[in-house]
């Protein structure tokens, strides 16, 4: 495990691609972190009531960065930079077949499903880098109050980890199987914003809830609901976090027959 | 002997096109194994196989008297084809990553690439360096971690005169320390001048496999003509170093098997009574041989 990893560290650590992706998500992400209240904010009308657009009155002293909602809130920002986490994990795949390396990574004594671990240990120290993230912001932004228990609604933390994962180990899966990121990243856009809702149509909601774009909309729901007043709340269920793992379980037997079948690129 | 790698039977289809068939191959420990064949042979498609890039359709093969696995691998260096490294990085990092893979120490990369002459350059990023050197960083990596078995593939293709011969000494330096080599070429002079065994494969067929001096060994031929092309025919079948004979429209041609001075061939046929009204030696070059047997 630590020899798959300093094989990995030795890849991305001189990689300015790598580095300036993963500045990115902690540059981009802090700052609109911070001014999240901010936009939030701009619905905000009269003298400290807040209405949403709709119109409904939102009770007096309502902020965002409230304990506990802020876990929920600051989650479902942090979701929306997760395509840099996955751009990292595109990348890094797609570099092995056009450099041809994963040829030479396997000429040279590794085997297929050590090339497998290897990506997903990478993968493992994003969503962890994604998490640490979440926290940090979370209890630097958050307004405490006497009487404030910081961890009530931190279970959004695990919630969020799975997503990460889930959304991490589909992009390696389109990466391992389409090899050109161009392709991938296309392909990551055209199945999260078209393909998913087509096959969506007509299928009733119990079976769409469990397609992976919409699972991760289950774990890390928009909480922008909650400003209607409605209840919105993660589902951190056991039979989400199965089929989550499943997914995950599924993507890597993929990977892992593709390797087996010699679709190590051109 | 004991053998490195034998292969029973290996069959590779693309589609419906059969690009090896049935290649059953053995090398010894310590030989310089040559894979020859004309460009598309199946050359790489062995390599390939043999080294888990490529799955067969049909066939087995060992390394080390045993059935393959990724640790088999480790005890072997290989380039196939281009050399494949991370441009970004320098040469050092290159192989600090294959050393890794090999669990071969770091202390080694040093060893390495001063056999390839590329020491000086090691903090350089691999996307600088020539074709040359990029040739030789895939020969360097392959040498970590002291390896049993060195598999080249082309190994001097699209390098200039200068660059072949640098690979060409290496190759030698390397096989003088008793590691086995595995060589594949399309070029006969090359397997001719660095092989001690060859195989010979054409359209993913094996031809013919052996010791380089018996499959690819110098013969000398002889024209000869005489009055009485007869007697001519007797003589010839009585002399000792006569290894074949064949009627080339006037001419017998005569190989034998060894160089022998046309002044004794003619003292020869002169105390059998004949008088040779032709008489010319010809070296067969080893493209006409090579042209022969894959023919």
């Amino acid at each position: 495990m630590i020899r798959l990893l300093k094989i990995e560290l030795h890849k991305i650590i001189y990689s300015k691609t790598f580095w300036i992706l993963l500045g990115l998500y902690i540059i981009l992400l802090a700052p609109i972190a911070f001014g999240f209240e901010n936009i939030i904010g701009s619905v905000r009308i009269g003298n400290g009531s807040k209405q949403s657009s709709m119109g409904n009155l939102i009770l007096q002293g309502y902020s965002v960065s409230n304990f506990p909602d802020i876990w929920l809130n600051m989650a479902y920002l942090a979701s929306w930079f997760k395509l840099l986490l996955a751009l990292i994990v595109v990348i890094i795949v797609t570099n092995e077949y056009s450099y041809r390396t994963i040829r030479q990574n396997i000429i040279d004594g590794m085997s297929k499903w050590e090339i497998i671990w290897a990506k997903e240990l990478i993968i493992l120290i994003l969503s962890l880098i994604g998490v640490i993230l979440l926290i940090t912001l979370t209890l630097i932004l958050g307004n405490y109050y006497g009487d404030t228990n910081i961890f009530e609604g931190s279970g959004i933390i695990f919630s969020y980890f799975f997503s990460l994962l889930l959304y991490l180990n589909f992009a390696y899966f389109l990466s391992s199987w389409l090899k050109r990121s161009g392709f991938v990243i296309g392909m990551l856009f055209l199945y999260t914003i078209v393909i998913e809702n087509l096959i969506s149509f007509k299928l009733p909601d119990y079976i769409t809830r469990f397609f992976p774009m919409n699972l991760i909309d289950k774990l890390v729901p928009n909480p922008l609901g909650k400003l209607l007043g409605k209840n919105v709340a993660y589902d951190f269920s056991l039979l989400n976090i199965t089929v989550c793992v499943l997914y995950i379980a599924l993507f890597i037997t993929i990977n892992y027959q593709m390797l087996r079948k010699g679709a190590l690129g051109k | 002997m004991t053998k490195v790698l034998n292969t029973y039977n290996l069959t590779k289809k693309y589609g419906s096109l059969q690009v090896l068939k049935e290649v059953s191959l053995e090398i010894e420990k310590g030989s310089v194994f040559g894979l020859l064949g004309p460009n598309g042979s199946g050359k790489t498609t062995t390599l390939g196989i043999i080294l888990d890039i490529i799955p067969q359709n049909k066939g087995t093969y060992e390394w080390f008297g045993q059935a393959p696995t990724n640790l088999s691998r480790k005890k072997i260096g290989a380039i196939v084809e281009t050399p494949n490294f991370y441009g970004y990085l320098s040469a050092e990092r290159n192989l600090m990553i294959s050393a890794e893979i090999k669990e071969a120490p770091y202390s080694d990369i040093e060893r390495v690439l001063k056999i390839v002459d590329l020491f000086d350059r090691r903090k350089d990023k691999f996307k600088t360096f020539s074709l040359g050197m990029k040739q030789r960083l895939s020969i360097a990596a392959a040498l970590l971690g002291n390896p049993e078995v060195l598999v080249l593939d082309e190994p001097t293709n699209g390098l200039d005169p200068q660059g072949i011969a640098e690979i060409r000494n290496i190759i030698l330096k390397v096989a003088k320390q008793g590691i086995t080599i595995i060589l594949a070429s399309h070029m006969l002079d090359e397997v001719e001048k660095v092989c001690s065994h060859v195989a010979i494969i054409k359209k993913g067929a094996l031809l013919v496999q052996g010791k380089v001096d018996e499959i690819l060994g110098e013969t000398y031929l002889l024209e000869l003509k005489a009055d009485n092309m007869e007697e001519l025919h007797i003589a010839i079948k009585e002399f000792a170093m006569v290894v074949d004979v064949k009627l080339e429209l006037d001419k017998y041609i005569v190989k034998l098997s060894k160089k022998i001075s046309n002044g004794e061939i003619n003292k020869y046929f002169f105390s059998k009574g004949i008088a040779l009204t032709h008489l010319a030696s010809r070296k067969k070059n080893l493209e006409m041989q090579f042209l022969e047997i894959t023919n």
